[in-house]
């Protein structure tokens, strides 16, 4: 036995545990990260009132443009409220509704994937159907009769977008799955003697994760976007919780005089989203065996 | 004689096609395997060669009750296997396992190579979790010739015939007393095909494995095979001792068979008189009455073409199917 891999002590452990993290992008990460603090702490983060609004400081430009405060750094909306307050209080709503959605579309649409790709027959054609019509129906009609019938609230917005978004998982996973039933190792498994559950938990599932999670960091993008559409049409989450698409609408009469509205929230969504995007990227890489450092 | 381990009796195994009911057409069968009878003794080796199409994969898949079998029978140690379902087919599978020819495709990409060669004992409750396994599986990838560090790596880790020895200590885990080989080298450089026949020979010398070795190629099959049987068209058209069956096959298609393989001498070779055959296999759907050869054959008669010849024993344990000869 080589001396190198003996016991090692446990800072070492720590860091082998985490190793696997080493080569993840670090500006994405960082981003990721700030997020997810700030969205958990926003309500001591704020250094105003998110809700409230003064009067005198109404469409205030942010603090390095001429006339702008700095108690306001990121400018004032047309009712005077701080919109980096806002931007803080939104983080926290958007990332709660975007996670929940994902994480329900996910579930959902992994499993129905799996079921209809390994069954097939009836069973398939079934699911199949269903997410037909899912992928046809017109969400945002089915978010104004849910907003309208339960009135709009958070669960509001977070049923709509997961019953609607499942469909897309399940579709191309189970199209992944017709692929990956055909290979020798699937039927080395039955023949084995592995129960139809075993095959998809422990053979089909793995062989799927990287399309689930290249699919579900773009979702993220989506349902920021999606929600801010339902807010708009006045079926989202309520006016006093601030979210970035209710910004972004908030400040789409005034581009043309009050910019930074729009733009900080803007940004916000975009730099989310991005960093989302390219942590999956790193992410399918590092689940991808082939390319997994020996 | 010892009774036969397995043994298949006037099997048959018809594909229906989609017919085209709109127009009045008849439902259509591909005859994939067509009425084919073999044994196999315990501790034996049968080589079943064809061209694609032949069948033989098929055949092999119907042993193992992988595909519905139309008519006949398959008996395994004397016991009908043909009708099983459920929890008794899970336990025959204890006893006949399969190794592929694709080294790429037949081990998940996501396990590691001891899940994986453990899977069987965990699935058979023959171990009840990992650790358990883990000296048996140490055991398995010592008797394939693998290093013990295997245990740890993706199968991406390995090469071609690395990844065929674990799908044969996958195989073998549960002590199976007949596997069915389908093409098992045909995947692999020529170099290191030689490795894996003899590791296949060696393990039956040691456990007393009985093979069905299918593959399209007659001088694979020659060096591991105590009998060699040659399907064509969905039927077997000659069976016998491996070298009765290379010195002097009767079939005329065994003939142009062991005429295709190279000589690896090119003065010999070239001093060869060969015939190659022309057209293709016939087709499995509606196939023409008489012998399936008789529109390839060079020797055909009249009668090739009314009359299917019947599997006759030529010569004491050789048999063929072959009106002229």
């Amino acid at each position: 036995m080589d001396a190198r891999v003996l016991p090692a002590s446990k800072p070492m452990t720590l860091m082998r545990a985490f190793g696997w993290m080493k080569d993840a992008p670090k500006l994405p990460l960082a981003m990721v990260v700030l997020v997810l603090l700030v969205a958990l702490f926003a309500p001591v983060l704020t250094p105003h009132d998110p809700n409230m609004g003064v009067l005198a400081l109404q469409q205030k430009p942010p603090a390095f443009m001429e006339d702008g405060l700095f108690d306001y750094a990121l400018g004032t909306d047309r009712q005077g409220r701080d919109i980096l307050s806002r931007l803080i209080m939104g983080a926290r709503v958007s990332m709660a509704v975007a996670f929940i959605c994902v994480v329900l579309s996910v579930v959902i649409g992994t499993v129905m994937g799996l079921v209809s790709g390994y069954a097939g027959g009836t069973v398939d054609s079934v699911i199949m159907r269903i997410v037909d019509g899912t992928l046809a129906f017109p969400s945002l009609l089915l978010a104004l009769v849910f907003g309208v019938t339960a009135g709009p609230s958070f669960w509001t917005v977070v049923a709509v977008i997961g019953l609607v978004s499942w469909a897309r998982y399940a579709r191309l996973i189970r199209g992944e799955v017709l692929l990956l039933k055909e290979r020798d190792f699937v039927a080395l498994a039955r023949i084995a003697g592995c129960s139809p559950a075993r095959i998809i938990f422990v053979h089909l599932l793995p062989n799927v994760a990287n399309t689930i999670i290249v699919l579900a960091t773009l979702q993220i993008g989506n349902v920021i976007i999606t929600e801010s559409s339902l807010t708009f049409l006045g079926v989202g989450v309520p006016e006093s919780m601030p979210t970035w698409g209710r910004m972004l609408d908030d400040g789409r009469n005034l581009l043309d005089s009050a910019w930074w509205i729009s733009a900080m929230p803007g940004l916000a969504i975009i730099s989310v989203v991005l960093a989302f995007n390219s942590l999956g990227d790193w992410a399918r890489d590092v689940l991808d065996p082939k390319l997994r450092a020996l | 004689m010892t009774p036969p381990l397995v043994a298949v009796d006037r099997l048959k195994v018809y594909f229906p096609l989609r017919s085209l009911a709109l127009f009045g057409g008849r439902k259509r069968v591909a005859r994939a395997v067509d009425d084919v009878t073999l044994s196999i003794a315990p501790g034996e080796t049968v080589g079943l060669v064809g061209e694609s199409g032949s069948g033989k994969t098929t055949l092999g898949r119907a042993i193992l009750r992988r595909v519905p079998v139309t008519a006949g029978t398959i008996r395994f140690r004397d016991a009908d296997i043909t009708k099983l379902e459920g929890e008794e087919l899970r336990q025959l599978r204890r006893h006949m396992q399969l190794v592929f020819q694709d080294p790429y495709g037949s081990l998940n990409p996501r396990m590691r190579v001891k899940d994986i060669v453990a899977e069987p004992l965990l699935v058979h409750g023959v171990a009840r979790d990992p650790a358990e396994a883990a000296p048996r599986v140490r055991k398995l990838l010592d008797l394939v010739g693998l290093p013990t560090d295997a245990a740890e790596r993706l199968p991406h880790a390995f090469s071609g015939g690395q990844r065929q020895r674990i799908g044969i200590a996958r195989a073998l885990a549960l002590e199976p007393e007949f596997i069915v080989a389908d093409e098992p080298v045909s995947a692999l450089d020529v170099s290191i095909r030689a490795q894996v026949v003899n590791l296949l020979q060696d393990l039956q010398a040691q456990l007393g494995l009985s093979y069905l070795f299918i593959s399209h190629d007659l001088s694979v099959v020659r060096h591991i095979s105590h009998r060699i049987a040659i399907m064509y068209g969905g039927k077997l058209v000659e069976i016998g001792p491996s070298k009765e069956v290379h010195a002097r096959p009767i079939h005329p298609y065994a003939e142009s068979l062991l005429e295709a393989v190279v000589v690896p001498d090119p003065v010999r070779e070239r001093a060869r008189a060969r015939v190659p055959l022309a057209g293709e296999t016939p087709s499995p759907i509606d196939p023409p009455p008489g012998c399936r050869f008789a529109s390839r054959c060079p020797l055909a008669q009249n009668r090739c073409r009314m009359d299917e010849p019947p599997l006759e024993e030529k010569k004491p344990g050789h048999f063929a199917a072959c009106w002229v000869r």
